[in-house]
């Protein structure tokens, strides 16, 4: 039961890792706007801005944003 | 922090994570839990930090001595006194103070008052209901009084429930604190199912109905006609329905993922039959708190037919000034209180058997209309609602889109369709292999965010 829990915490940090990769600058936009930690909130941002550096050179498109849009033209809610 | 934000799921999925790691201590778990709800609550503002540790502090210190006897019994009135004083002050303050301020700058006896005014820390009712439950569930021994103060305030603080409730009672809460961690298969499907119902009805259906719909006739009831006007009401009482059953159900869901259960806040309320079954489904956990610790402690059904109608409208006025600090609650409250005695009478007399079939709609059409003040900003913006109802038409400048009577169909289904459904989803979320779990939860997740409005109105409960 304690594996299955872990498996299910793993997988869902994994799905976290896939919607980063895919979401443009939503985790960055995110990060920015964590209240001031003094060295925390630096070092944070220092990380995030370098992932998102690299995740910039393996030009991946922002699927969320594509699928937002499909939805909305969809549905025709703004 | 606001629970279907991407900051949320980051600080939930590494409390899980942290959850997960100290399984096997639950003194370590508990630390961490107060510590990680303290951290939710102070994300809104750090300065009411203390206000809850102090509501916590004065539980759990009357906890360790309310008794039967008569210096027990002071010391459990002095706490709920304070409770309450607590919460009147920070809640009731500016309603009671600002008539007399604008009489003071009125009168030229004062120019600028403003700094008399407190704010309202968010969940304050909820926290300071659960402090009172700890308090009379201890002083009635249903539960025995926690020498641990850690227990009182993870009670008290716990996250989940927090903010917008469900208000979870001691006696039910408590003992699962000393069971170790432990979920299933079954509530893992649970959680999954309650997170992502709860997201899909805030996100979608609530915030949308309220942007195109309910906002904008409420704002400027003058320029709109009757069917839009009708059409709003019944769009609010599903707006409110699903903001506050999905904060519910992400709260419980939530809970459980932590290993906690929590009992149901709503029952699918407009299938009520009467307006006291509509408060045995909607708000359970409040319906039954003011019931238990209000309503029974006055008198309850005893007695004569005028103390037994006393009972019930002050405990009904008083649910609606717990909702708020505005006339338009009390208002709210005290029509509730009295449909609730035209019922009773109707009954009584059995006036209601001959038309028992219309039991529902007119349930359901009182329950609407009663939204109407609770909804207005004040009572003559609730005058102009009901004007618009009997204006008859007018055309309308921005036509009512397609999509929001698709949103009210989704919303009422939500509270149509037969609960077996859903017991079958539950059980097949629960049987799937865990994988399966975690993909169903982040895809629906996606597609909710995907589907969202930018920017997130705050639900509708954090205000009480």
């Amino acid at each position: 039961m304690k594996d299955a829990n872990t498996c299910f915490i793993t997988a869902i940090w994994l799905f976290l890792l896939l919607a980063w990769l895919t979401t443009g600058d939503q985790f960055l936009d995110l990060m920015f706007s964590i209240p001031e930690l003094g060295a925390l909130d630096e070092a944070i941002l220092d990380v995030t801005m370098r992932a998102n550096d690299i995740k910039k050179t393996m030009g991946l498109a922002d699927w969320f944003d594509d699928l937002r849009s499909i939805i909305h033209q969809f549905t025709n809610l703004k | 922090m606001v629970f279907p934000t991407l900051q949320f799921i980051l600080f939930f999925t590494a409390v899980l994570t942290i959850n997960q790691a100290l399984s096997g201590s639950s003194g370590w778990r508990k630390a961490f839990l107060i510590a990680a709800s303290y951290t939710f609550y102070g994300a809104w503002d750090v300065r009411f930090l203390t206000l809850m540790a102090a509501v916590s502090a004065v539980a759990y210190l009357a906890g360790r001595f309310v008794g039967p006897g008569s210096l027990g019994k002071t010391i459990r009135n002095s706490a709920i006194v304070l409770l309450l004083l607590l919460l009147g002050v920070f809640k009731y303050f500016n309603f009671f103070v600002l008539p007399l301020q604008q009489l003071l700058i009125d009168t030229a006896l004062a120019r600028d008052l403003t700094w008399m005014r407190v704010i309202l820390p968010v969940g304050i009712s909820f926290y300071t209901f659960q402090a009172i439950s700890y308090i009379l569930d201890v002083g009635r021994g249903q539960i025995a009084p926690r020498r641990n103060p850690a227990d009182v305030f993870l009670y008290i603080s716990f996250f989940p429930q927090l903010v917008a409730g469900p208000i979870v009672r001691a006696a039910d809460f408590l003992p699962q604190i000393d069971l170790s961690f432990h979920v299933s298969s079954a509530m893992r499907g649970t959680a999954v199912l309650l997170i992502l119902t709860g997201l899909f009805k805030k996100m979608v259906v609530a915030n949308y109905l309220s942007a195109l719909l309910v906002d904008p006739v409420f704002s400027f009831p003058d320029i709109y006609g009757s069917f839009e006007a009708t059409l709003a009401v019944f769009g609010y009482g599903i707006q409110i329905y699903c903001d506050f059953s999905g904060y519910s159900d992400i709260a419980i869901g939530v809970a459980l993922l932590l290993g906690y259960r929590f009992h149901c806040n709503f029952n699918q309320p407009y299938r009520a039959h009467s307006l006291a079954n509509f408060w045995q489904r909607w708000h359970i956990s409040l319906s039954e708190f003011i019931r238990d610790y209000l309503y029974i402690p006055l008198g309850g059904n005893r007695g004569s037919v005028a103390k037994r109608s006393w009972n019930l409208m002050l405990t009904m006025t008083l649910a609606g000034l717990w909702h708020g600090a505005g006339w338009n609650f009390i208002v709210w409250g005290a029509l509730h209180g009295g449909g609730l005695l035209v019922e009773r009478v109707l009954i009584r007399v059995r006036a209601l058997r001959a038309i028992s079939f219309l039991a529902f709609p007119i349930t359901l059409v009182v329950v609407l209309t009663l939204w109407i003040p609770f909804r207005a900003a004040d009572l003559s913006n609730t005058q102009a609602m009901f004007a618009a109802i009997v204006r008859g038409s007018l055309s309308p400048q921005e036509p009512i889109l397609p999509i929001v009577y698709v949103l009210l169909a989704i919303g009422l289904a939500m509270n149509w369709l037969p609960l077996l459904w859903r017991d079958h989803i539950n059980t097949a979320l629960g049987q799937i292999p865990v994988i399966a779990q975690a993909l169903v939860l982040a895809t629906g997740v996606i597609l909710c965010f995907a589907a969202a409005q930018d920017g997130m109105p705050p639900f509708i409960y954090f205000q009480f």
